[in-house]
């Protein structure tokens, strides 16, 4: 797993490769957090690489959706895989954030 | 009919090995969007068993993982703790506002929507998770 911020201008865009599950999700959650402390605080999260989401990363993007809401902040998810939409629409996820193609 | 065994020890530092076998096999056995949806149940499942089956410091924390074929594809994930279903765990509620949720909840949700049947039953001493794909189902691409 791998984060790359990509934008530091207003929306922080960071691009999340590979896969966030229960092995990963510590360090991607520290991460974002990193990410969300310096920059601006609305965030394009580009999802194209993004190729597994389990519980475990829905626990670390619920974090960071409940540090959002705090700040009144906007987080948009961009090209979504299929598998990781239908994970976000399960647990009812895609509510938290505005996902766009 | 039983493809492949695996025996592992249920802990954190055995997870990468865990889940890098399964994604291995699933790979294999099933297409991609099957072999994904597999993936995420079997993990929702193998982290229960890694942090709730055995005690703090338990020395012997065996997990075995049996995939085979008969009408659908299926993986069985059998453990020797203390009884447990998690089919039976009480899911979140995804409609509930982000201010009243709780970061976890979601395992059974998961399990059950992830995959074509999951059933569970307590046999020879042992928590027995069967997860079934049927590759008959699997997404056809547009």
């Amino acid at each position: 797993m791998e984060i790359k911020l990509i934008s530091t201008d207003k929306p922080t865009t960071v691009a999340i490769i590979g896969r966030v599950d229960t092995v990963t999700a510590p360090d991607f959650q520290k991460q974002m957090e990193e990410i969300f402390a310096r920059h601006s605080q609305d965030m394009l999260l580009d999802c194209a690489e993004l190729s597994f989401l389990s519980s475990a990363g829905l626990r670390a993007f619920f974090m960071l959706a409940r540090k959002a809401k705090a700040s009144q902040a906007v987080i948009k998810l961009k090209s979504v895989a299929p598998n990781v939409r239908e994970v976000l629409k399960i647990s009812g996820f895609d509510s938290f954030f505005t996902i766009v193609d | 009919m039983v493809l492949a065994t695996n025996r592992f020890s249920a802990t954190t530092e055995m997870l990468p090995d865990i889940l890098g076998w399964i994604e291995e096999q699933t790979m294999e056995l099933l297409p991609m969007s099957l072999a994904l949806k597999l993936q995420l149940a079997a993990e929702e499942a193998v982290a229960n068993v890694v942090n709730y089956s055995y005690a703090d410091g338990a020395a012997d924390r065996p997990l075995l993982l049996t995939f085979g074929r008969d009408d659908t594809v299926y993986l069985e994930i059998a453990d020797y703790g203390k009884p447990f279903n998690p089919l039976e765990n009480i899911n979140a509620d995804p409609t509930a506002a982000l201010e009243e949720r709780e970061p976890g909840g979601w395992g059974r949700e998961l399990i059950t929507r992830m995959t074509t049947a999951a059933s569970y039953e307590y046999r020879d001493n042992a928590n027995v998770l069967r997860l079934e794909e049927d590759p008959g189902k699997a997404d056809i691409p547009e």
